[in-house]
């Protein structure tokens, strides 16, 4: 389970918010939690419970992390600055990633979910309305809810941007 | 249901791709992983350890006659700690703890020992005593145990098992959005509505931290510290403990 399931559960919590100096922690406490319970959890169903866990396990983390900002933030910046090597490329990867992060913010979390699982995750809406336990309608609305704002976001964005690109 | 294009592919701008792609550069460390290997599988361990002290004690038929006391290197220990949960979960069923959290794929207990290598950075503590009974040449047994927990559960079970932890998980939400908005009241009638409607939920944990955040949000400061002081004592090793300490020394 740890396997297959740890980069989607790391990437899932990272997209719900959780900043990049604790999701380490995060995704930690998800599979903690899957051990405790691995008795209740149906053979078939693991990341449906690891996802709907984490999603728990994000908003206390984003609690804890609007409490203490700074120390997040600052290890988020150390974590992203040895990715790559050109420094322009790290800037504007920065930037952006940032701008993504802004627009996700401002999502309400549960069409934050759909959208992350989707668009960054490439899940197919029937799994992702197993996986949250919604009705593929539900998920198609929250999807096009989700894409309303992007786009809208991303006009605001590149507006304030200076309207390059 | 067909998918629609994902805006990668298809009707986004090329600014709106670049947001997007920002997000490839998300990937976990390996570092991140092994740790995650690491206390899932002592926890793993532990559980083995506790299992055969019962099975020791109920005097069953697994219980290591002729057992021997590994004492080899961390890895050798881990080894033997997966072979034992596999043996011992013959009886007591851990082997699916083995096999379904550290397995490559959630599957057959015949690849435990194959864990071996991809946990090996896992450090068993050194003064674990680990019994391996002597007479456990194949993994039959685990393997007939859990086909049976897989025929047992239907689609049926899965999808009522779902929603049971779906609505778990909304009323958690909706207990979280009632403290965020600062009624912290509401949020407590709420965390008391789930635990009376899923006693032994699978979030009952993160229900009594959220308790203890919203009775210290009401200013209810010795509620809170009762509540807290009732969660340590009773899951010292959650992995919300630190969380918990940390909001009742919070000022």
């Amino acid at each position: 389970m740890v396997d297959t399931e740890f980069a989607v559960v790391w990437r899932f919590l990272r997209g719900l918010g959780v900043a990049a100096g604790g999701v380490d922690d995060a995704a930690q406490q998800v599979f903690l939690i899957a051990a405790k319970r691995i008795d209740g959890i149906v053979v078939g169903s693991e990341r449906a419970f690891l996802l709907a866990t984490a999603r728990g396990v994000a908003a206390n983390s984003r609690r804890a992390q609007a409490r203490s900002r700074e120390v997040f933030d600052e290890s988020a910046l150390a974590h992203q600055r040895d990715e790559r090597d050109d420094p322009e490329q790290v800037a504007a990867s920065k930037q952006a990633r940032a701008l993504l992060d802004s627009f996700l913010e401002g999502l309400p979390e549960d069409v934050r979910a759909v959208f992350v699982l989707f668009e960054l995750e490439g899940m197919t809406m029937v799994a992702i309305a197993e996986t949250l336990d919604l009705p593929p309608g539900t998920v198609a609305s929250r999807l096009r809810r989700a894409r309303e704002e992007f786009h809208a976001a991303a006009r605001r964005l590149q507006a304030q941007r200076g309207g390059g690109r | 249901m067909s998918d629609p294009q994902r805006l990668m592919g298809d009707g986004a701008s090329d600014f709106e791709k670049e947001l997007l792609r920002s997000w490839e550069a998300e990937q976990p460390s390996d570092a991140a992983r092994a740790g995650v290997l690491a206390a899932v599988g002592i926890g793993v361990g532990a559980a083995a350890a506790t299992a055969a002290k019962v099975g020791a004690a109920a005097g069953g038929s697994i219980a290591p006659k002729a057992a021997a006391t590994v004492s080899a290197i961390a890895i050798a220990k881990w080894a033997a700690v997966v072979v034992g949960v596999a043996a011992v979960g013959a009886t007591f069923g851990y082997v699916r703890h083995a096999s379904r959290l550290v397995a490559p794929h959630a599957a057959a207990p015949a690849t435990a020992p194959e864990i071996v290598a991809t946990a090996a950075p896992v450090a068993v503590p050194a003064d674990v005593p680990v019994e391996v009974p002597a007479d456990v040449p194949s993994s039959d047994a685990p393997r007939a145990r859990s086909n049976d927990a897989r025929t047992r559960s239907s689609p049926r079970a899965h999808s009522s098992a779902l929603g049971a932890l779906g609505e778990q998980v909304s009323a958690l939400d909706s207990a979280r959005r009632a403290l965020a908005a600062g009624d912290a009241a509401s949020a407590v009638r709420q965390l008391d509505d789930y635990e009376a409607r899923f006693p032994g939920g699978a979030l009952v944990e993160e229900a009594e931290v959220l308790r203890v955040e919203a009775l210290l949000a009401e200013g209810d400061r010795a509620s809170a510290a009762r509540v807290g002081d009732r969660f340590l004592s009773a899951h010292p090793n959650s992995p919300h403990a630190a969380r918990v300490r940390a909001l009742l020394a919070s000022p």
